[in-house]
């Protein structure tokens, strides 16, 4: 595995690990950003207990990922297309989510902060792994909702930080159907996309 | 002396075959030039001609024994070495062993199953004219499913005049154009519009050949889709809709498309949504504002983007200091 994509799979088993510690048992909505070197993404949480959908605008184009715990799947809709791709939930992949089983956690609360207009605790966070470190801090509502995050980590040598932030936080009912497939839009069958229509052949 | 008499004789010999041979090949070559304008039959009195005409005989003789014998393929390789410079009386000799060939070729080659070759056999004589009808009919009935084949069979039988195999070879480029759109359907409500249009295209192959009065099947079934799609917003949706319209020849409709979207397209623009603009006004056509609008982009995103990397390095040094990493 190269340094980049080591670090990126630690960062990714840090944050969810770290996010799922404590779940918010809130609904709300909100308008989410993450950066990372590289680049910046802007989208649109919707979030209830077990269940999330991220609204996200790539160049252009409208993505939406609903992901249902309950369900142990997760739906990515291509609005454009008025289609969708299922694809299952799997908890339990280590090598995806980083494995922190024997990472030793360090969290400490540093103190109360006011973010875009919100009061948080603010956490600070080391994780140490036999493939590296990691650390950073964390911004928490009472409810357990992370405005904010700004986490490192580092392994052979190399470093990656990204940066999450909430703003236009919404705490209240969401919509049920904002978690469900619209209706109206169709699986996306690779089948049916590789099959060719009946040509004609050459006599 | 006895010695070069030998060899003498023996030179002698050699000399009248060769000599035939190469009269006879520099007469085939002559009459190329001389047989069939003026004074052919000048030519055809001259030793020349007279040494062709008799090459000929000879090589019909051989063709005729040939067919008797039942081989009519070598009887047919022969006689397509004969020159067409030779009398009346030969050319009437080949044509009526060619009439029988052609037949017991025709006949061999349907007996196989090989309907092509037969085919071509019995065209080659009008007498053969029903059995190659017969023929083509067989060939369309063995490949159904095949545009070029059935195709072939309707525009034959069209100008056969043949009422009858007409409508059996239409009805199959029809049946073939049902079981295309039959699948658009599916392909259609399944949002795989390329797909679909793809369909289209094969089935409205097929109704090229199928009666009149169906022949615009596709182009219905298209105009429709483009109704459903120009109902979207997506940029997805808005070019598979101008697709359908000009599919279906309805460029009024793929215009009103064209229109709305460079509408959508000033909406998203005046939403600071500058990427969306920019595939709205492709998709109006409006080439020269979507490339402006997108090096306007692409120029503000880099200069941004250079910004924030700079502050984003600034913020890690800074946050990597105040965890001790």
């Amino acid at each position: 595995m190269n340094k980049i994509a080591l670090l990126a799979v630690m960062m990714f088993g840090f944050t969810s690990a770290t996010f799922a510690m404590d779940m918010p048992k809130v609904e709300y909505s909100a308008d989410s950003s993450m950066e990372t070197e590289q680049s910046t993404m802007n989208s649109h949480i919707n979030y209830a207990p077990g269940k999330g959908r991220q609204e996200m605008d790539m160049h252009g184009k409208k993505q939406i990922v609903i992901t249902r715990q309950d369900k142990k799947v997760a739906w990515m809709l291509m609005p454009e297309q008025k289609m969708y791709m299922e694809s299952p939930m799997n908890s339990s992949d280590s090598a995806q989510s980083g494995d922190l089983s024997n990472a030793k956690v360090e969290s400490t609360e540093v103190g109360s902060e006011t973010v875009n207009g919100i009061a948080t605790k603010k956490y600070k966070v080391i994780v140490t792994t036999d493939k590296g470190k990691m650390g950073g801090f964390i911004w928490k509502t009472a409810d357990g909702i992370a405005v904010k995050a700004d986490l490192i980590a580092m392994a052979k040598g190399s470093k990656m930080r990204m940066k999450t932030e909430l703003t236009n936080l919404k705490v209240g009912h969401q919509d049920p159907k904002l978690f469900e497939i619209p209706s109206g839009y169709a699986p996306m069958n690779m089948g049916a996309m590789m099959g060719g229509a009946m040509m004609g052949r050459h006599r | 002396m006895a010695i070069s008499r030998s060899l003498i004789v023996f030179l002698l010999i050699l000399a009248v075959p060769v000599t035939y041979a190469d009269e006879l090949s520099k007469a085939l070559a002559d009459s190329a030039e001389q047989c069939d304008g003026e004074g052919s039959d000048i030519f055809m009195q001259s030793r020349e001609g007279q040494l062709i005409e008799a090459h000929a005989r000879d090589q019909i003789a051989q063709a005729e024994q040939k067919d008797q014998s039942g081989n009519p393929h070598a009887a047919y390789k022969i006689l397509g070495q004969v020159s067409s410079c030779i009398s009346k009386q030969s050319s009437q000799r080949i044509y009526a062993l060619g009439k029988r060939i052609y037949k017991e070729l025709g006949d061999e080659a349907e007996k196989k199953g090989q309907l092509d070759e037969a085919f071509s056999w019995f065209e080659k004589d009008d007498s053969y004219r029903a059995d190659a009808d017969r023929v083509e009919l067989k060939i369309a009935q063995a490949k159904p499913d095949d545009l070029q084949v059935v195709g072939g069979a309707v525009t034959y039988f069209k100008q056969r005049n043949m009422a009858g195999s007409l409508k059996t070879v239409q009805a199959m480029a029809l049946q073939n154009a049902r079981q295309l759109l039959a699948g658009e359907d599916k392909q259609f409500a399944s949002h795989l519009d390329q797909d679909s249009l793809k369909s289209l295209e094969h089935a409205g192959s097929w109704l090229k050949y199928a009666e009149a009065s169906e022949s615009r099947l596709a182009d219905v079934r298209a105009e429709k889709r483009g109704d459903v799609r120009a109902t979207e917003t997506s940029e997805t949706f808005l070019k598979a809709a101008i697709s359908y319209y000009d599919f279906a020849k309805k460029p009024a409709k793929a215009k009103s498309v064209r229109d709305r979207a460079k509408k959508l397209g000033d909406e998203a623009k005046g939403k600071g949504e500058s990427e969306l603009a920019v595939e709205y006004y492709q998709i109006a056509g409006l080439r020269d504002q979507a490339s402006n609008l997108q090096k306007a982009t692409e120029s503000k995103q880099r200069k941004d983007e250079g910004k924030r990397q700079q502050q984003f390095k600034k913020d890690q040094d800074n946050l990597e200091k105040e965890l001790g990493m």
